[in-house]
């Protein structure tokens, strides 16, 4: 795979709806994507919701996310809009919490459904107004 | 939903121009041939109309009432209705509605669409939707469905590009598609990369179009047009938030839909002899095979290689080239697809008629947010 893939992979646009401070928790001193779960029904969303969206209650639980998961489908993309650095890859990975999160992936050979991959974050501080957070998925 | 109380309405009115690239014309000026098509065609003046229904994604404010200024049909109530793809679908449903309660009796529905002023590419989609922050694009969307697909069932990429092929087939018959040359699995598969594994000849080209129908009562539509097609059903539905581990291989709200749809009318995949699907990528119809019933789940490929989906077999799927040939232009194709079966139920499509067309469906889906399937679903059959 060429450089500018993996490269592509933290090159996120700061343009719409990327992760804040409140998206991330703490197990310990590990940063994880932060979903939440409905104590009323059960549903578990990311990122977390203060109402839950299958049965509109309030009662939302804190749900930090695994940070290895198994990778349902992927795709690299080779024609997108001009902000971003093609090509690069996407996918949705199933998290043990029962969560399917969507995000870039760093290519590597032999990458197949139903790999396993873990979750990376690392500060995005490029924005001194509202620091956020970066994630992507890896070879496990 | 309750039927009871409606009244039969007909389609005695179509028209459309040829999907491709129009950059030098406006939106009014894309619709107005395809509008005044449709009239001519249901034998009224611009006058008789009672109302308008237009459908579109892009086209700005009030789409309907500049082609209504053009087309001498200006101070009738317009409902201008943006569904994603399925934005003239939805609008027909909307005028399907009015006219079966007897709000109105002549409506026109038309959609129009300029892609091209948008300058290619991918379409744009909204930046504060999570998967599209992180760099989701229709295009990888059904890439993953398709690669998924291909996994699970043990499909190949020639068989992806077999649908193209089907789709080329058929649009070369068409005077009014985008891409009227056929190609072969080779020439798609050869074909510059999009989003893994779909090529570029797997995924509708970007264009412009317009397309637009009349309806009225069943009872009086006689009078009007050739041979009126009833319309036998039309059905909505819209995305069902699933969070959790969905299988994406299973277009759920085409499931749903149609199934309302079968029940509601009771009409069933084996009654169809002629269909328009959202084919906006290959897989997509390979999916669609099975949410719609033409087979059991895992059956697509298979289906496809009868020849059953090709003109000449049993229930040939989008004999106009779909929107993989005929073009995607997003809000015009819910009623393209509607012209193209009213039009095979009435025996009018030369070399790639269907022969005996007696039952026809159009479905169109579309509309990309996360939590989704897909955002919105139109299904109409049609019968004479
Ligand atoms: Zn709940």
């Amino acid at each position: 795979m060429p450089d500018s893939n993996a490269a592509a992979v933290r090159m996120a646009p700061r343009t719409g709806r990327q992760l804040r401070e409140g998206d991330v928790a703490w197990v310990g001193s590990e940063p994880r994507l932060r979903a939440a779960r409905c104590l009323d029904c059960d549903t578990r969303v990311f990122p977390a919701a203060t109402v839950c969206p299958s049965c509109n209650g309030e009662r939302m639980a804190e749900l930090p996310l695994s940070d290895t998961g198994t990778l349902y489908a992927f795709s690299t993309v080779h024609i997108a809009p001009a902000m971003w650095q093609t090509p690069y890859t996407i996918g949705y990975v199933d998290l043990p919490e029962g969560v399917r999160v969507f995000g870039k992936i760093e290519p590597v050979a032999g990458l197949a459904p139903d790999a396993r991959v873990r979750v990376c974050l690392e500060q995005a501080d490029d924005d001194a107004q509202a620091p956020g957070w970066r994630y992507w998925f890896a070879a496990a | 939903m309750n039927h009871a109380n409606l009244r039969p309405v007909s389609v005695i009115g179509t028209g459309m121009i040829r999907f491709g690239k129009h950059r030098d014309l406006t939106v009014p000026q894309l619709a107005q041939p395809a509008v005044r098509e449709a009239l001519r065609e249901a034998g009224l003046e611009p006058a008789r109309i009672q109302a308008i229904y237009a459908g579109t994604a892009t086209s700005g404010w009030m789409p309907g009432q500049r082609v209504a200024r053009d087309t001498g049909m200006s101070g009738i109530p317009v409902i201008n209705t943006e569904n994603a793809c399925s934005s003239s679908a939805t609008a027909f449903r909307e005028a399907w509605v009015a006219v079966a309660a007897g709000l109105y009796d002549y409506v026109l529905v038309f959609g129009v669409e300029q892609l091209t002023k948008l300058g290619g590419g991918t379409l744009p989609l909204d930046q504060d939707d999570i998967e599209v922050a992180n760099g989701m694009v229709m295009p990888a969307l059904y890439a993953m469905r398709a690669q998924r697909y291909l996994h699970d069932y043990g499909a190949s990429e020639a068989d992806l590009a077999s649908v193209a092929v089907k789709a080329r087939r058929h649009g070369a018959l068409n005077p009014d598609a985008q891409f009227r040359t056929e190609t072969t699995v080779e020439e798609v598969l050869a074909s510059r990369r999009i989003a893994d594994p779909l090529t570029l000849l797997q995924c509708c080209p970007t264009g412009d179009g317009a397309a637009a129908v009349v309806i009225c009562p069943t009872e009086v539509a006689a009078r009007h047009g050739e041979r009126p097609v009833r319309v036998l059903g039309s059905h909505l539905a819209s995305g069902r938030f699933l969070p959790g581990f969905r299988d994406m291989t299973i277009p759920e709200i085409t499931q749903r839909c149609s199934a309302e749809l079968y029940e509601d009318t009771g009409v069933g995949p084996e009654d169809l002899d002629v269909l328009e699907c959202h084919d906006a990528f290959t897989i997509a119809e390979l999916l669609y095979y099975e949410a719609l019933g033409l087979c059991g789940r895992g059956e697509a490929v298979s289906l496809l290689h009868s020849g059953a989906t090709s003109l000449g077999g049993r229930v040939p799927v989008n004999p106009s080239g779909g929107l993989l040939s005929k073009g995607h232009p997003v809000g015009a194709s819910g009623a393209a697809q509607i012209v193209e079966v009213v039009r095979q139920l009435q025996g009018r499509c030369g070399p790639r008629q269907v022969d005996g067309a007696k039952v026809g469906l159009t479905h169109v889906t579309g509309g990309g947010t996360s939590g989704f399937d897909h955002g919105a679903c139109a299904i109409h059959l049609f019968g004479v």
